[in-house]
C-alpha cells in the first residue's frame, strides 16, 4: 500500500496599486523634491503628526490645510539590530527605529545608519537611552519613505 | 435593533484617486453625522473586508483607525458583509454594547477579484480546474436556467441590467452562461452603517429603521455538493421572514438584493418571493439605486444592499425593506434582512 | 450583564508541530472541532453556529480558507463566519462565539480553527505584508522587530534586563514538560536564551515563539444547555478587547499609552473584569494564560493585566509567583513560547484557561484551586488585544 504524502506546489503572484491618497502623495512628493519631512495637523487635538495624515483617528476629523516641516533632527525612541536574514529583507545586519522628530507629536521609522554594528550590546549601547539623531536625505530620491535615513548625532 | 445612520465612500473619476484610508474613514464619518452621533457615542466596531482584495496581510492593521477602531472594541470579519453586520447586532442584543459601527470596503484600483478567488480554490482539487467566483457564478446561472426551463433566463438577465447599468456592457461571452454585460464590474470604495440598540433611537437624527429579522447559512464548499442547489439561500429567507412575522415581499416593499451578476439577482428575487420575475426586474422597487451595477465596492457591495434597504425606511420610502446578501463563491454564504419603520 | 450566560463545554485541540503532513487544513480543524464536540458530549450536528478563527490565509496559501474548511467543520447548512484580527483573532473569534450566544440566538457554538505554517516557508514575508503600504513597507518591520522596539521601550522605562526576559522562556519550557500537546518542550536555561543566535536586539532566538501546525476548538453553550449537562464548564463571565492605533510611531516617548506598556491590554482587562466583577485581579485571578509571543511581552502583558504593578514583572520573577506552583501561575500550558499555530494561538489560550477552571487539565493543572482564570490574545502591531475572564461558577 503507498503511504506517499502528494505536495502540491503553488505561487502567489498577484499585481496591486496602493494609491497613497492626496495627503500621502504630498508627503512623499516632499521627500523626492524638497528634502523636507512634513506633518500634518489635527483641527481638533493640535498633534502634528508624521507620516503624515488625512485624519485624525482620534478626533475622528480630517486635518486642516496646514503642513509643517518637521526636523531635522529629533530624538530616537525606539530601536532594534537585525542580525537575522529574512526573505524580502535586508541583508543583515541592519538598525532602524522610531525617531521624534523636533516639532512634531509623532515618532517616524526609518533605518539608523553609520553605527558599527558588529557586537550587538555595544550597539545596543549607543543607540539605547533616547539619544538624538539628525535626518539625511539621499542623493537619488525616488518619493519612498526611504529617501532619508537617521544617523547619530 | 436598528440602523441609524449610512455613510459611502466612492471615489469621483474626476477627483486624485483616494487611498484606502481615505475611503473608510470617508464611509465611517459620513455614517455617524448621518446618524448624528459622535464616534465617543459608539461602542463597537464591526469590520468586513478581504485581506487579498486589499493586498495587505491583516488589512485591519491599517484600517480599523479610519473605520473609527481607535481604542474601540474592534473585531474584523473576513469578506462577508452579512455575517459583520450579523454579529454586530448579536453584541447588541448580548446588552455588552449599545451601537456599532459596521464597515467595509475595497480598494480602488481594485485588483482582478476573478484571479484572487482564484486562491480560494482548494489546492487539490479545485484549483488546477480554473476555479473563481466567476465561474462558480456562471455555473449556478447554468443550474438555474437548466432547473427553470420554462423561464428566458438570459431575457430577465438582460432585463434587469438594462435598467440598472448605466453603461450597456458587452455580448462578449465571459464566462458561459455569462456575458461580460451580465457581470457587475468590481470598483473601489467604502460603506458604513451605524447600527443602535433602541435606547439610542431618540438621539439619532432621524430615527432608526429596525431590523426585525435577520438570518444567515453557509452551504457546502463544492458546487457540486449544494443540492438542492439554494438550500443556503432559501432557509435564510425563512428564518428572517419568520422573525420579521412575514411570508414575502409586500406591494411597496423595497426589495436590495446582491447583484454581483444578474443572475445571482434573479436567484435571489425568486428565492426571496417575487413570483413573478418580469415584473420584478424592471420594479423600481428592487436595486433602487441600481444595486452592484451602478457601483460594485465587492465585500462593501454586500453592505451596500444593507444600506438601501435601510435607506428607503430612514427616508420613509418604504414602511418594510429586505436585503439579501451573500459570499464566497456561487454565494456560498447567504444572508437576509428585514427592516422596518421603528415603531 | 450579558443577557444570556454562556459557558465552554468543551475544549479540543491537536498537537502542535513545526509541520502536520498528515491533514489538510480542513481536516486538521475537524480533528480539533471532533475532540472539542466530544468533551463537551455532544455530537457536531447538535452545533447550531459556527465560528471560524484564521488569521492571514496567505500562510496555509488558499485564499478564504474557512469556505474551504466550511464541510468539514460542520459548517454546511449552519450559520458561519470568519473572524480575522491577526495575532488576536483565536481571542476575538471566542468572544464571536460568545456573543452568539449571549444574545440569546444560539445554543451551542462552536468555534474552531487551525493553521499549517509550514506549508509556505515565507511567513515573515508574508508578515512584513502588514505594514502600511505607502509609509512603513519599505522599513524592516515585521512580526519579530516590532517587539524589538516594545522591549527597548520597556528596558529604557523600567529598567527590565535580558536576565528577566529570559527567564519567562525557562518557565515557559518547564510548563511545555507537562504539555503532551506543546511544541517546544525541552528544558532550557537562562544561559541558553542569552547566548542563543541574536535576531532582532535584544531578542535572541530563544526569546522568540516558534511556528506551529495545529488545530484547537472550543464549544460555547448557552446556561440550560450548561446546567443540564451537568458537566464542569468554564463560565465566560468577562469579555473585552482593545484595538490600538496602528501607528506605533504616535505610542512613543511622551505618548498618551507607549509602546513599553500594554494599556491597550488593560482597558481590555478591565472591560473584562468589570463584568465578571473582578475588582482585585491580583488577588482573584488564579491562573493567566497570556499570549505573550516573545518574552518581554509577557512581562508587559503581566503587568497590563494588573497581576502586578508596571515594570515589576521582571523583578518579581524572582519571588516564583509566577511559576505553576506560585500564587498566579502564568501559560501552565508552556503558552506561546511553547506552541504557536498562529490562527489557533489566542483560542488555545482560552482553552488552556477553560481546562484549568474545569479541573481538567491533567498534567498541567495547577494545584491550587482555580477559581478564576484569564485568557489574553494579542495581534497586529501589538494593537489588537483581547481578554476574556474565565470562572468556576457565573456571574
Amino acid at each position: 500500500m503507498d503511504t506517499e504524502t502528494v505536495f502540491i506546489k503553488e505561487r502567489w503572484d498577484i499585481e496591486y496599486e496602493h494609491s497613497a491618497g492626496e495627503v500621502g502623495s504630498r508627503f512623499l512628493r516632499a521627500l523626492r523634491d524638497d528634502e523636507q519631512i512634513l506633518g500634518t495637523v489635527c483641527p481638533h487635538c493640535g498633534r502634528v503628526m508624521t507620516p503624515a495624515r488625512a485624519f485624525c483617528e482620534r478626533c475622528f476629523v480630517k486635518v486642516n490645510d496646514e503642513w509643517r516641516s518637521v526636523g531635522p533632527e529629533g530624538t530616537l525612541d525606539s530601536f532594534t539590530i537585525v542580525y537575522e536574514p529574512f526573505e524580502g529583507l535586508p541583508d543583515p545586519p541592519y538598525a532602524f527605529g522610531y525617531v521624534t522628530l523636533d516639532g512634531s507629536d509623532t515618532a517616524i521609522a526609518n533605518f539608523v545608519r553609520g553605527v558599527d554594528l558588529s557586537d550587538p550590546d555595544i550597539a545596543a549601547a549607543r543607540l539605547m537611552g533616547e539619544p538624538r539623531v539628525r535626518s539625511v536625505f539621499e542623493k537619488e530620491r525616488q518619493g519612498l519613505i526611504t529617501d532619508f535615513h537617521f544617523e547619530l548625532v | 435593533m436598528g440602523v441609524v445612520g449610512i455613510g459611502k465612500a466612492r471615489p469621483r473619476p474626476e477627483e486624485p484617486v483616494p487611498s484606502l484610508e481615505d475611503l473608510a474613514f470617508e464611509a465611517a464619518r459620513a455614517a455617524l453625522d448621518d446618524a448624528g452621533l459622535e464616534r465617543d457615542q459608539i461602542d463597537g466596531v464591526v469590520l468586513a473586508a478581504s485581506d487579498q482584495i486589499d493586498g495587505r496581510a491583516i488589512s485591519s492593521m491599517v484600517m480599523a483607525g479610519p473605520a473609527g477602531g481607535y481604542l474601540k472594541d474592534e473585531i474584523k470579519v473576513a469578506g462577508d458583509a452579512g455575517a459583520a453586520l450579523s454579529l454586530a447586532i448579536m453584541r447588541i442584543e448580548a446588552g455588552v454594547f449599545n451601537s456599532s459601527l459596521v464597515v467595509a470596503w475595497a480598494p480602488e484600483p481594485t485588483p482582478s477579484t476573478v484571479q484572487i478567488s482564484h486562491l480560494a480554490g482548494d489546492p487539490l482539487y479545485l484549483r488546477r480546474t480554473g476555479h473563481s467566483d466567476l465561474a462558480v457564478a456562471a455555473m449556478r446561472a447554468a443550474s438555474w436556467m437548466d432547473e427553470h426551463q420554462s423561464l428566458d433566463g438570459v431575457s430577465l438577465a438582460d432585463a434587469f441590467v438594462a435598467d440598472r447599468s448605466p453603461v450597456p456592457g458587452s455580448e462578449e461571452v465571459s464566462c458561459w452562461p455569462l456575458r461580460a454585460r451580465h457581470i457587475a464590474r468590481p470598483g473601489g470604495g467604502a460603506v458604513a452603517l451605524v447600527v443602535a440598540g433602541e435606547s439610542a433611537w431618540p438621539d439619532a437624527r432621524r430615527g432608526a429603521a429596525a431590523i426585525t429579522g435577520m438570518a444567515w447559512e453557509t452551504a457546502p464548499y463544492f458546487f457540486g455538493d449544494r443540492q438542492p442547489r439554494e438550500s443556503a439561500l432559501s432557509s435564510a429567507v425563512r428564518h428572517a421572514y419568520r422573525e420579521a412575522g412575514m411570508q414575502s415581499p409586500a406591494n411597496g416593499d423595497v426589495v436590495e438584493v446582491h447583484d454581483a451578476t444578474a443572475f445571482d439577482a434573479l436567484i435571489a428575487l425568486q428565492a426571496l418571493g417575487l413570483k413573478d420575475l418580469n415584473q420584478a426586474v424592471s420594479s423600481p422597487l428592487v436595486n433602487r439605486a441600481g444595486g452592484c451595477f451602478t457601483w460594485n465596492p465587492v465585500v462593501a457591495g454586500a453592505l451596500d444592499r444593507a444600506a438601501e434597504a435601510s435607506r428607503a425606511i430612514l427616508e420613509d420610502e418604504a414602511s418594510r425593506a429586505v436585503a439579501q446578501m451573500q459570499a464566497g463563491a456561487g454565494g456560498q454564504s447567504q444572508s437576509v434582512f428585514v427592516f422596518e419603520k421603528a415603531a | 450583564m450579558a443577557t444570556k450566560r454562556a459557558a465552554i463545554a468543551g475544549v479540543g485541540q491537536t498537537n502542535y508541530r513545526t509541520r502536520h503532513d498528515d491533514k489538510t487544513l480542513p481536516e486538521l480543524a475537524q480533528e480539533a472541532a471532533l475532540l472539542a464536540c466530544e468533551d463537551a458530549a455532544i455530537d457536531l450536528k447538535e452545533i447550531d453556529a459556527v465560528v471560524f478563527s484564521l488569521a492571514p490565509t496567505a500562510l496555509a496559501g488558499v485564499d478564504s480558507a474557512e469556505r474551504w474548511a466550511s464541510d468539514a467543520v460542520g459548517a454546511s447548512g449552519k450559520p458561519y463566519m470568519r473572524i480575522n484580527t491577526g495575532g488576536a483573532t483565536g481571542g476575538s473569534a471566542a468572544q464571536a462565539g460568545f456573543y452568539h450566544v449571549a444574545s440569546g440566538r444560539f445554543e451551542r457554538v462552536l468555534v474552531v480553527g487551525a493553521d499549517k505554517v509550514a506549508e509556505s516557508a515565507d511567513a515573515q514575508k508574508i508578515l512584513n505584508n502588514i505594514w502600511d503600504p505607502v509609509m512603513e513597507s519599505l522599513i524592516p518591520l515585521n512580526a519579530i522587530t516590532m517587539c524589538s522596539l516594545q522591549a527597548v521601550r520597556h528596558m529604557h522605562k523600567y529598567g527590565t534586563t535580558h536576565e528577566q526576559m529570559a527567564r519567562v522562556s525557562v518557565r515557559a519550557r518547564e510548563n511545555a514538560a507537562r504539555n503532551p500537546l506543546a511544541h517546544l518542550r525541552k528544558k532550557i536555561t537562562i544561559k541558553d536564551v542569552l547566548e542563543s543566535r541574536p535576531v532582532a536586539w535584544p531578542l535572541n532566538l530563544l526569546d522568540c515563539c516558534p511556528r506551529s501546525s495545529g488545530g484547537c476548538a472550543v464549544v460555547i453553550v448557552s446556561e440550560e444547555t450548561a446546567r443540564r449537562s451537568n458537566r464542569p464548564v468554564g463560565w465566560i463571565n468577562g469579555v473585552g478587547a482593545c484595538t490600538n492605533t496602528y501607528w506605533m510611531g504616535d505610542k512613543m516617548s511622551g505618548a498618551q499609552l507607549d509602546h513599553a506598556d500594554w494599556d491597550d491590554l488593560a482597558m481590555a482587562a478591565e472591560h473584562a473584569y468589570r463584568m465578571a466583577g473582578i475588582s482585585a485581579p491580583q488577588q482573584e485571578i488564579d491562573v493567566a494564560e497570556i499570549y505573550a509571543p516573545f518574552t518581554s511581552t509577557e512581562l508587559a502583558a503581566a503587568e497590563a493585566l494588573k497581576l502586578c504593578g508596571k515594570g515589576e514583572a521582571g523583578p518579581l520573577q524572582e519571588k516564583g509567583i509566577f511559576e505553576f506552583n506560585g500564587e498566579i501561575p502564568i501559560s501552565p500550558s508552556g503558552g506561546t513560547l511553547a506552541a504557536n499555530p498562529i490562527a489557533v494561538t489566542a483560542l488555545a489560550r482560552v482553552a488552556e484557561a477553560a481546562l484549568q477552571v474545569r479541573g481538567t487539565a491533567e498534567e498541567r493543572q495547577v494545584d491550587k484551586p482555580v477559581r478564576n482564570a484569564v485568557a489574553t490574545g494579542v495581534g497586529g502591531s501589538l494593537q489588537f488585544h483581547t481578554a476574556m475572564v474565565l470562572g468556576q461558577d457565573p456571574v
